[in-house]
């Protein structure tokens, strides 16, 4: 039953904390919440769907459609993170302004809200797959009970992580955010990578860059959390840090490029 | 692999080469090919076939799992005879 746990823990923690993140970061922005709730809805339906093919997907692309997908839903959701952080960078401060005076409506809000349902169902949908074989994989041996009360700490964990960082001061929020979904990006795309290699399509450009897992395992809770929020591999390849800091400078750039244009905006009316 | 099997439960590789391995599932409940030290993950449905892309490799050992059923277990040895044997 543990080992159940620990799985059923794993699986749904990267999903609860994007959630979480996308629900910061998205504060202050109107009817928010329902587009995360389509966006859950979207990603089980999804992971339904590719739960009961994955036979299918498992035999396309000369049975690499799995890695591949999976490395393709890794980018969609890098890519409307990287979106959403460069969008920020010119609405940041008008959410901001709305948020501590809550008198002002926040207009052009429902592009963003697209890319955060998109954001949600991509990270229900590859988690929840994956999460369905193996409770199929489990249920055959009797293990069931567990997985309730691991729903409801992962449950606990997001909302944790969520309060925390309601609790930031709003001049500091959105940078805040902004950081943390940068590193989240970045961290994403490197694993897309890893898919991609898996699949015999990009080169590894040498495996196992450095060993840090006698330092901090990713298997620990700890190991695992950075994993998830800012990237943290133990073993990378060569590929994986490729992509992670060609990310991280890409939307870096992209988002410095916004906000001083925007300041200069600002500065010539 | 069957659900708690790998077979053959090791395999001995050459260093400095990429290697494709493919995994076949012969239970009827689905299987996750994982590795922490490969950095390697693929879910395995029942009686399906995945092939996944390994190295180029160091020497060494590196283990393997079935992340549905961690009772499954075994290991590749990456061996370097090769490459001492050439110069």
């Amino acid at each position: 039953m543990t080992g159940t746990a620990i799985v059923v823990f794993r699986e749904v923690l990267e999903a609860a904390l994007i959630i979480a993140i996308a629900l910061s970061a998205s504060r202050g922005i109107e009817r928010r919440g329902i587009w995360v709730i389509a966006g859950m809805i979207a990603g089980l339906i999804g992971a339904g769907f590719v739960a009961g093919f994955a036979d299918e997907l498992a035999s396309t692309l000369q049975g690499n459609g799995q890695s591949i997908f999976n490395a393709g839903i890794l980018l969609v959701a890098t890519a409307m993170l990287a979106w959403h952080n460069i969008w920020m960078k010119s609405h940041g401060q008008q959410l901001a302004a709305h948020i501590s005076s809550v008198s002002s409506q926040v207009s052009d809000g429902s592009r963003p809200l697209l890319a955060l349902a998109i954001i949600v169902a991509a990270a229900v949908l590859r988690e929840g797959s994956e999460l369905v074989l193996f409770l199929w994989a489990i249920a055959a041996g009797g293990a069931r009970e567990g997985g309730m009360a691991v729903g409801a700490v992962i449950g606990l964990v997001g909302t944790l992580l969520y309060r925390g960082l309601l609790r930031i001061p709003v001049r500091h929020f959105f940078n805040v955010t902004g950081w943390l979904v940068l590193l989240l990006a970045a961290g994403l795309a490197a694993q897309a990578a890893g898919f991609l290699n898996q699949a015999g399509l990009v080169p590894a450009l040498g495996t196992n860059l450095w060993d840090t897992s006698h330092i901090l395992s990713q298997r620990g809770i700890t190991g695992q959390l950075l994993h998830i929020l800012v990237g943290y591999t133990a073993r990378p390849s060569g590929i994986e840090v490729l992509f992670y800091l060609v990310t991280l400078t890409a939307i870096f750039s992209a988002m410095k490029l916004v906000s001083s244009h925007h300041r200069k905006l600002a500065s010539g009316s | 692999m069957d659900g708690r099997h790998f077979v053959p439960q090791s395999l001995t590789l050459p260093a400095g080469k990429k290697v494709r391995l493919t995994v076949h599932n012969h239970a009827r409940l689905p299987a996750e090919f994982e590795s922490y030290d490969l950095s390697r993950e693929v879910v395995v449905p029942p009686g399906g076939t995945v092939h996944i892309y390994v190295g180029p490799l160091k020497p060494g050992k590196y283990h393997f799992f079935n992340d549905f059923n961690p009772a499954a277990r075994g290991w590749i040895v990456v061996d370097d005879a090769k490459q001492e044997s050439q110069p």
